[in-house]
């Protein structure tokens, strides 16, 4: 672990929001750290509360319903203490965020380089034609052709793919530190996937910023993360630099997301079973209901704390890594195919023990 | 969602006909006694139509001095209809009730609402069989509401105490009499039944004209689909205010003729909330696999679309019911009303007495505004509580 | 396009409507000949004549459409003047309370709803939707005459009678439309409150909103310019629709009440003296409203979102 200071830290992070069928917990005492010029991945299924933490740290969301708890703190500043303004300032100026669906993100009613102009206009004191200046260049730096002539262009006369780009441009802009990336490439093909990201590190590199990267695509976590975060069911389950937890996935679910990678074990087959009900979660670990592994002590009392595998910075949230459990059994275990209990026998196919 | 999987969970799965067509002769009760009441009136109608004399009052026989007019047996086959369809389906379905009433129940403006409008309909269904209808009496004129006052000049009679030159209101009139020396109260009272037949009826009228359109055209497709809903384009263009006012010129106006007039021509939405229901609906699997199954379509239509569009229907009446209520009131008080004694009829008369005789416009007034909020405020609870998308919408 | 041919077909109907109906002068003037003695069939066949009722019926249909077109609307008895000069004085008044009164229900209205949206489930939210609701279950007349009670002529600061001598931009004629517009936009501006509410809600959990927020726009600049560009699409319609409902309605009610000689008053007189040249005459200006209402609700739309081409309507 670096000695220096955290870009941001996040402890504790819990948003819940209220609905008609009682309180709805989306992220459950979040902890994690993202340093200068690192980029983390949060890494789980839809639904397992990735998207509403990344929002939950500029509070971004909506305020009623949601409902925010915690403290994250940038460069060691409490958000949450922060004024309206101060907040704002945060948002965009230091904090910059591109969404998942790049149809939607963009304002169909104003031109790309409006809204890039705007971007800027909020944090910086330019003049107009500065900020038109700006956005050009940027707008040509994200890769767009003939950026001078595209400026005043509406969304809907981009493809999905060069609107991401200009998403990234509009986010850019203000120079943030911390870009939080929420899904950037998964509603886009995969050509332009590949260059999104390879846009993404292009841009890393040279404006030495930190990237917090939301997916669900392992394969797009191993080409871009430094360090990455499991979440399932608003639990942190599984943390650790990309290489361990590629290498030895150690939390029953991170193994079972690892099954689904083409070319590691059956790859047609997801995990079985659904999440749990996130308005009256399970005792015990949320992943219980679905994990081949699971023994009585897992429906019992709260989610099994972080335990430290012994690689470093590696942690793991099951009872296996705790006192009293021997955690080669699920390490070496031969895993059952879709993980989920039932179809134990299957033969695997390849995955993580030839080495 | 709250309530357990076996029972319907929202107003779209109220099995709304248990009239299953497998036997001919095993009736369930309910369609039973929608046959038996439907009958009785009918039979009712033609003695009334060919065996009573004319001008005879139907219940002669009996002793009963009640002339039943088409209009009241119009009035009674909406009732029915609002029974059999609204009040025992909420009763067949006890746990889909009682989730409604539930969430209703949380919105107390629109309590209330129920409330006042439960009590007028009530009111005004029995009170004019009860009451006699407001009669002139020029003796009585302008005596004040009860607990106010008016200077003695004003009237002939004060039925109150007199003092200081001023008569003041007794009990016997509580919100006072016209300048015809009508009882203001029968006025209300009259006015209510008044305002819920033409609501109601209208309403009625709407519904069955709106969802026959309405699925016509979603099953024919091609150029009926086209026509019918060109037409409810045009009639929506109409500014219906105009329309209504322009048909009262050129046929005159009787109460009947009035509920005829707002229920013919205000269909248009129902109708196309129907239509893109049914358009949707055939889309999804249980529509075909019904049909496959060889339901007929008439089946088809009243057990899974009227149900799912009744939301949208019941919304959209909510908000057409008070417009009526208004057109009526503000066409009497234009002098274009039927002669019946309507709150818009009193609140014209009272206008030229106001500076004096301030009770007589205002009191029917403020019922006509009254009822019409409520409706209001119902018709927004009501959407609130069967729409099922406004309580998705946080849960994203 | 298609308002062309509503116009056609809505100008058609009304003809139907008229000839297809017994006629009321008819009916009279044979019951007034019989009375005095005379033939009434002969009477009626007379009148008939006169107004080339005895015509084919696409002849008589023609030259209708004709005279609609152009303008040739006939003559009032009851105003002895010729409808279209009547119908022309008229909408003189009328537009001096309309106007204001669309401003400002359009501006009040979309206000409300977004502070509305801003405050949502909030008791701000329910105190403006008891405010929306309170304006549109108020019946117009009914309000225009306790306010003229009250403040014309209780309290005296408004004249009770409407002076059609005064100069538009005056004093005088601020303050004799003052409780009319009021009135107005009190039934108005209720329903545009709700439809700004609810469409921009819609907005509320967008996407771009979220960018917006993300970019770092306070919530004035999310609803005023995130939200209620994009609303503004759907609620012009709406609003458009909504607004023309009320339009013949009120202005026939609040002419009466504030004896304006607007519109709706002429509608009115024409349908009290029978004079049916002169209802169709003010009937087709209420239907021409309408119809250009619509059309330029279509032209918002273009303006209104980059997205609709010129081309495509
Ligand atoms: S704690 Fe138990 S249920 Fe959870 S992952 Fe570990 S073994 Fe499975």
């Amino acid at each position: 672990m670096s000695t220096n200071e955290p870009l941001l830290s996040v402890r504790d992070l819990t948003t819940t929001f209220t609905t008609d069928e009682g309180t709805l917990t989306a992220v459950d005492g979040l902890d994690f750290d993202i340093h200068e010029g690192e980029t983390v991945c949060i890494v789980g299924e839809s639904g397992s509360g990735k998207t509403v933490a990344s929002e939950s740290i500029t509070r971004i969301l909506s305020m009623p319903p949601a409902h925010i708890d915690g403290e994250v703190r940038f460069r060691g500043q409490d958000v949450g203490a922060l004024s309206d303004g101060a907040l704002r300032d945060l948002r965009g100026g230091e904090i910059g965020h591109i969404f998942q669906n790049p149809q939607d993100a963009l304002n169909h009613c104003y031109s790309v380089g409006w809204q890039i102009v705007e971007a800027i206009q909020f944090h910086d004191d330019v003049s107009k034609a500065e900020a038109r200046e700006r956005a050009i260049e940027l707008l040509d730096r994200v890769g767009i052709p003939e950026a001078t002539a595209r400026f005043d262009d509406y969304p809907h006369e981009f493809s999905g793919g060069m609107k991401q780009r200009v998403m990234i441009a509009m986010a850019l802009a203000p120079e943030p530190d911390l870009l939080i990336a929420d899904e950037p490439t998964t509603a886009l093909d995969v050509t332009i996937q590949s260059q999104i990201l390879d846009l993404l590190e292009d841009i890393q590199e040279e404006f030495g910023m930190s990237i917090l990267f939301i997916t669900h695509d392992l394969g797009v976590v191993a080409e871009v993360a430094d360090r990455v975060l499991v979440m399932y069911a608003g639990k942190l389950m599984e943390e650790g630099d990309v290489y361990t937890i590629f290498k030895e996935p150690a939390h029953p679910y991170t193994q079972a997301l690892m099954e689904c990678l083409p070319g590691r074990g059956e790859s047609t087959k997801g995990i079985q079973g659904s999440l749990p009900d996130p308005t009256n979660p399970p005792d015990g670990c949320r992943f219980a209901d679905r994990c081949p592994h699971a023994v009585e002590d897992c429906k019992k009392g709260e989610q099994p704390t972080l335990y430290d595998t012994g690689t470093a910075d590696h942690r793991v949230s099951c009872v296996y890594y705790g006192p009293g459990y021997d955690e080669s059994r699920i390490l070496d275990a031969e895993l059952s195919t879709g993980g989920a209990a039932g179809n134990g026998g299957t033969e695997r196919t390849g995955g993580m023990n030839d080495d | 969602m709250a309530a357990d999987d076996s029972t319907p969970t929202r107003f779209e799965d109220i099995d709304w006909t248990d009239v299953e067509p497998s036997g001919r002769l095993d009736l369930s009760p309910k369609a039973l006694g929608m046959l038996v009441s439907t009958t009785l009136l009918a039979v009712l109608f033609l003695y009334d139509y060919f065996v009573v004399p004319k001008n005879n009052d139907t219940f002669e026989a009996i002793g009963w001095a009640y002339q039943v007019t088409q209009l009241d047996y119009f009035f009674a086959l909406t009732l029915l209809a609002i029974f059999f369809f609204t009040v025992v389906p909420l009763f067949e379905n006890p746990h889909l009730t009682r989730y409604y009433w539930d969430r209703f129940k949380q919105n107390r403006p629109a309590m209330l609402s129920l409330g006042f409008l439960l009590a007028t309909f009530f009111i005004g269904m029995v009170g004019p069989l009860v009451l006699s209808k407001p009669e002139l009496s020029l003796f009585a004129k302008y005596q004040p509401p009860v607990y106010t006052s008016v200077p003695k000049s004003a009237v002939i009679e004060c039925t109150g105490r007199v003092s200081d030159g001023m008569c003041h209101g007794t009990w016997q009139y509580p919100f006072g009499t016209t300048g015809g020396g009508k009882d203001i109260l029968n006025i209300i009272v009259y006015g209510m039944q008044v305002s819920m037949k033409v609501g109601l009826m209208s309403a009625f009228i709407v519904t069955v004209i709106g969802s026959l359109v309405g699925t016509v055209a979603a099953y024919s497709g091609g150029l009926v689909d086209e026509f019918l809903m060109r037409y409810v384009d045009i009639q929506q263009t109409f500014p219906s205010f105009l329309l209504f006012l322009l048909l009262t010129y050129q046929f005159g106006g009787s109460l009947l003729l009035f509920i005829a007039i707002f229920g013919f021509f205000s269909w248009g939405n129902t109708a196309r909330y129907v239509r893109s229901n049914a358009l949707q609906k055939t889309e999804e699997e249980y529509i075909k696999s019904a049909k496959a199954t060889g339901g007929s379509t008439w089946l088809i239509i009243r057990r899974h679309l009227v149900p799912n569009t009744a939301s949208s229907i019941i919304t959209d009446l909510s908000l057409l019911i008070p417009s009526f209520i208004l057109f009526e009131a503000a066409f009497a008080f234009l002098g274009f009303g039927a002669d019946v004694p309507s709150w818009g009829r009193t609140i014209a008369a009272g206008r030229a007495d106001l500076s004096f005789a301030w009770w007589i416009s205002t009191i029917p007034g403020v019922f006509l505004f009254v009822t019409i909020l409520a409706f209001n405020y119902l018709g927004d609870a009501l959407l609130d509580a069967l729409n099922p998308q406004a309580d998705t919408e946080s849960e994203s | 396009m298609w308002a062309v041919v509503v116009t056609f077909i809505i100008v058609s109907l009304t003809w139907a409507l008229l000839r297809f109906t017994p006629d009321r002068d008819i009916i009279q003037a044979g019951q007034a000949a019989a009375q005095a003695g005379q033939n009434a069939t002969a009477e009626q066949e007379r009148l008939r004549e006169l107004r080339g009722l005895n015509e084919p019926l696409w002849v008589q249909y023609g030259s209708y459409m004709e005279n609609v077109f152009t303008l040739d609307w006939g003559f009032s008895e009851s105003r002895s003047q010729p409808v279209t000069e009547a119908v022309w004085t008229s909408l003189y008044y009328t537009v001096q309370y309309s106007v204001p009164w669309t401003i400002l229900t359009l501006f009040f209205g979309t206000a409300a709803g977004l502070y509305s949206t801003a405050h949502q489930y909030s008791w701000k939210d329910n105190l403006m939707t008891f405010l929306a609701f309170f304006g549109f279950s108020i019946p117009n007349f009914w309000f225009g005459i306790i306010l003229l009670l009250v403040f014309g002529v209780v309290l005296g600061w408004v004249p009770i009678t409407y002076q059609t001598d005064v100069g538009v931009f005056t004093w005088a004629n601020v303050k004799q439309l003052i409780l009319p517009v009021f009135v107005l936009v009190t039934g108005s501006v209720g329903g545009i409150q709700r439809v700004a509410r609810n469409e921009s809600a819609e907005y509320l959990n967008t996407d771009f909103v979220k960018t917006a927020r993300a970019k770092g726009a306070n919530s004035q600049r999310i609803l005023t310019r995130h939200i209620l560009r994009p609303a503004s699409v759907p609620m012009s319609t709406t609003y458009v629709g909504t607004l023309l409902a009320l339009f013949t309605g009120s202005s026939v009610l609040v002419e009466t009440v504030f004896s304006i000689p607007g519109l709706g008053r002429l509608l009115l007189q024409g349908l009290t003296s029978q004079d049916t040249p002169l209802v169709l005459g003010t009937s087709f200006v209420f239907i021409f409203l309408t119809i250009i209402g619509n059309l330029l609700q279509d032209i918002v739309y273009t303006l209104l979102d980059p997205r609709i081409d010129y081309g495509d309507r």
